[in-house]
């Protein structure tokens, strides 16, 4: 079997789903075409690669001996985190990929992004790639950067609790070559890192309440909808509209009575009262934020309206909500729901914001047209939302900065709301072609990608016919999915089962964690006994572990020990220090998560016997 | 042991050091070494050619190979420079090394 042979059978067997997307353009390369990328012999009889451009030849690899001078980059790098990522930009031959591979921990992953496809395909050819392409340890993404898989992997693979041990790598050679798509690249992890702050600031911010919201809103799920019952059910030429409560809102609010029943209309929580005092129903409401105030949904006319919400959105707003509500899942714990239910997760992508959940919303139910108003993203003047609002957050002053805006000056922004306008950006630039975003903000910061227009304009162009959009929503709510209720009322029951489960093993667990720390500080190495002691420990682990409950136990331990848990894999290099750290950090954990189950168990327990009134 | 021996395997070490920080993309630093490279370079040529029987043929095999890494630093080529540094050079300098035990 030749190289490429050998490749292409472990690209099907290991990458499938990648192999699929690119068959056909793999079948078509031809391998003898002239391109920048050569792949010569070295002096050594191995293979090396160069690029060949206007500005003269970039060496890919030493054209002495390529496998020596890879083994002589890696010197430089030690990676003894637990659970760490890399990511590499450039693979060409995957010499120094491999040698990424080799120093690696079992416990860590790598992601190769190769911004060439004719690169890979002609690598295919010559190197053998199996090592990589076999190992569930290495993910590759090819094409152009921002090609959604790189987020996705990094998505799959990077949290909040290893961030820090988060590692970008260039492949020797690549920066020079291919300088703007590095730069992209470089952008799209560390916006990544950001944001995955931004979760962790949330989570520790918003820890209990995520868990505490999630039991009070349960008594709403029998009889309620989802979020993907509303895919592809309106026309394909609806536009959708994102009621943000920007400033500029109150310039342009009043177009939105001419487009009603012609376009979907979702409005933000922070809008709805600048709705409700212009007379305007929006056809559905979106809430996200654990903690959003109350008094944003009173007096606004929000009772009836369709909500699009998540298990831990504000309880008193679903409380004082008399309408149908629609699931947008959120969390690992409802996800489990899902599973049950053997529906398809609607995962909400949230980019920060109710605003950018809007926006992936109306993306979710297969809207080609969405218009943003009211999204400034930027100051007027002071003003920092609609009906003169002003909303200030904590150091405001120091992320001030100004930015292009969308009539051309500049204009005044704040850190928050440019990392929102990046996620944007990100997002807009991996949508398929036929999807359009028009900015109708008519104000505030220009988002790269979106069509610039005025609302009036929107209006006389896109939304010319009365759709019927009411009765489009009434037809799906109706079927308000009785059929789940008792799998529904079952699951939570469960819940309440497992947590009782749940303490007596976290009880077990603490004292298996004193023995081992008893027993190891005097054996000092990993007798039978103490072995034994990690064995039932994991065991504790992985059983809990698959509890549904366990997540929103999780988040409350979170909530109480962020630095515990992150430090669970962080390693001294020394394996008794190491080892007698871990125990230490674990029984914490466990101890934590003992309190957290007997706090929640018993609201949990009531909180099914209102589901089941 | 010959004082030429001693210097010749100090200019190997440096010669490797500096090889392997080309490797590793620390270019800003091997290049701050190589004028020290330079110097031990000459002054092994000079002790190399005061040995009695050595041919002057021999003695620019050293500058040969040292002009050719000179020519490489020019292009930027820092692959090829660390590949000339491993290779050829310590190749060349356990010849030398050879003539003196």
């Amino acid at each position: 079997m030749s190289i490429y042979e050998k490749n292409i059978e472990a690209l099907k067997q290991y990458m499938g789903k990648m192999y699929a997307r690119i068959e056909e353009e793999l079948i078509n390369f031809d391998n003898e075409k002239d391109m920048g990328y050569q792949v010569l012999e070295a002096r050594n009889g191995s293979m090396y690669s160069q690029y060949m451009s206007e500005d003269g030849c970039v060496r890919l690899n030493s054209n002495y001996n390529p496998e020596r001078e890879a083994a002589g980059w890696i010197k430089q790098y030690t990676f003894n985190d637990f659970k760490s990522t890399i990511v590499m930009f450039g693979i060409a031959g995957g010499y120094f990929a491999k040698e990424l591979l080799g120093i690696i921990n079992e416990s860590s992953n790598i992601i190769l992004v190769e911004p060439e496809k004719d690169i890979f395909f002609k690598s295919l050819h010559y190197y053998d790639m199996t090592d990589l392409i076999k190992s569930d340890r290495v993910s590759i993404d090819i094409g152009k950067t921002g090609e959604n898989l790189l987020s996705t992997f990094l998505g799959a693979y990077v949290y909040w609790t290893n961030v820090f041990s988060l590692k970008v790598l260039v492949h020797p050679g690549y920066e020079d070559i291919f300088g703007e798509e590095y730069g992209l690249f470089r952008d799209e992890v560390k916006n990544y890192s950001d944001l995955i702050q931004v979760e962790r600031n949330t989570e520790e911010y918003f820890g209990k309440e995520i868990a505490y919201n999630t039991v009070a809103n349960i008594e709403y799920v029998p009889d309620s909808n989802f979020l993907s019952d509303f895919a592809g059910v309106f026309p394909e030429e609806t536009v959708g509209i994102v009621v943000a409560a920007g400033p500029s809102l109150d310039n342009n609010i009043s177009v939105l009575h001419q487009m009603k029943g012609k376009a979907v209309i979702l409005a933000t929580d922070t809008a709805l009262r600048s709705l409700h005092k212009e007379g305007i129903v929006p056809d559905f409401v979106i809430s996200i934020d654990p903690r959003k105030p109350i008094h944003l949904f009173e007096n606004a006319g929000f009772e009836e309206i369709p909500f699009f919400c998540r298990i831990d959105s504000n309880p008193e707003a679903l409380h004082l909500h008399r309408g149908q509500k629609i699931w947008a899942s959120s969390s690992v714990f409802f996800d489990q729901l899902y599973e049950r239910l053997k529906r398809p997760v609607d995962g909400l992508g949230t980019g920060g914001s109710v605003a950018t959940s809007a926006f992936s919303a109306l993306r979710a139910i297969g809207l080609r047209k969405i218009v943003l108003i009211g999204q400034d993203l930027a100051y007027k003047g002071d003003i920092t939302h609609a009906d003169g609002e002003v909303s200030k957050i904590r150091n405001e002053e120091k992320s001030i900065c100004y930015i292009k805006g969308n009539n051309g000056e500049m204009v005044k922004t704040r850190g928050d709301w440019v990392m929102f306008l990046k996620w944007y950006e990100k997002v807009i630039r991996n949508l398929p072609e036929e999807i359009t975003v028009i900015n109708a903000t008519e104000g505030g910061a220009f988002i790269e990608g979106t069509k610039v227009m005025t609302l009036q304009d929107v209006c006389d162009t896109y939304c010319k016919e009365n759709l019927d959009i009411d009765n489009i929503i009434k037809g799906v709510l109706d079927n308000r999915h009785s059929e789940y209720n008792s799998e529904i009322r079952q699951f939570f029951e469960e819940c309440v089962r497992d947590l009782g489960n749940m303490i007596r093993s976290m009880d077990k667990a603490v004292t298996l964690c004193n023995r081992f720390e008893r027993k190891y500080s005097k054996s000092r190495t990993l007798t039978p006994e103490v072995s034994k002691c990690m064995t039932d420990i994991s065991k504790i682990n992985k059983r809990i572990g698959n509890m549904p409950v366990y997540w929103l136990i999780d988040e409350m331990v979170k909530h109480e020990d962020i630095d515990s848990v992150k430090n669970i894999y962080n390693t001294e290099g020394d394996e008794y220090t190491d080892n007698i750290n871990m125990i230490k950090n674990t029984k914490h954990i466990f101890e934590l998560t003992l309190a957290a189950a007997k706090e929640l168990k018993p609201g949990f327990e009531e909180a099914v016997v209102r589901m089941n009134a | 042991m010959d004082q030429t021996i001693v210097y010749i395997d100090k200019v190997s070490e440096l010669v490797k050091a500096i090889s392997e920080l080309f490797y590793q993309q620390k270019n800003k630093e091997a290049l701050a070494a190589m004028p020290s490279l330079l110097d031990g370079i000459m002054n092994l040529t000079t002790m190399i050619a005061e040995k009695e029987g050595i041919s002057e043929e021999s003695t620019q095999e050293l500058v040969k190979v040292m002009g050719e890494s000179l020519v490489a630093m020019e292009k930027k080529d820092y692959v090829l420079l660390a590949d000339i540094l491993q290779y050829d050079m310590i190749e060349t300098l356990d010849r030398y090394k050879a003539l003196f035990v």
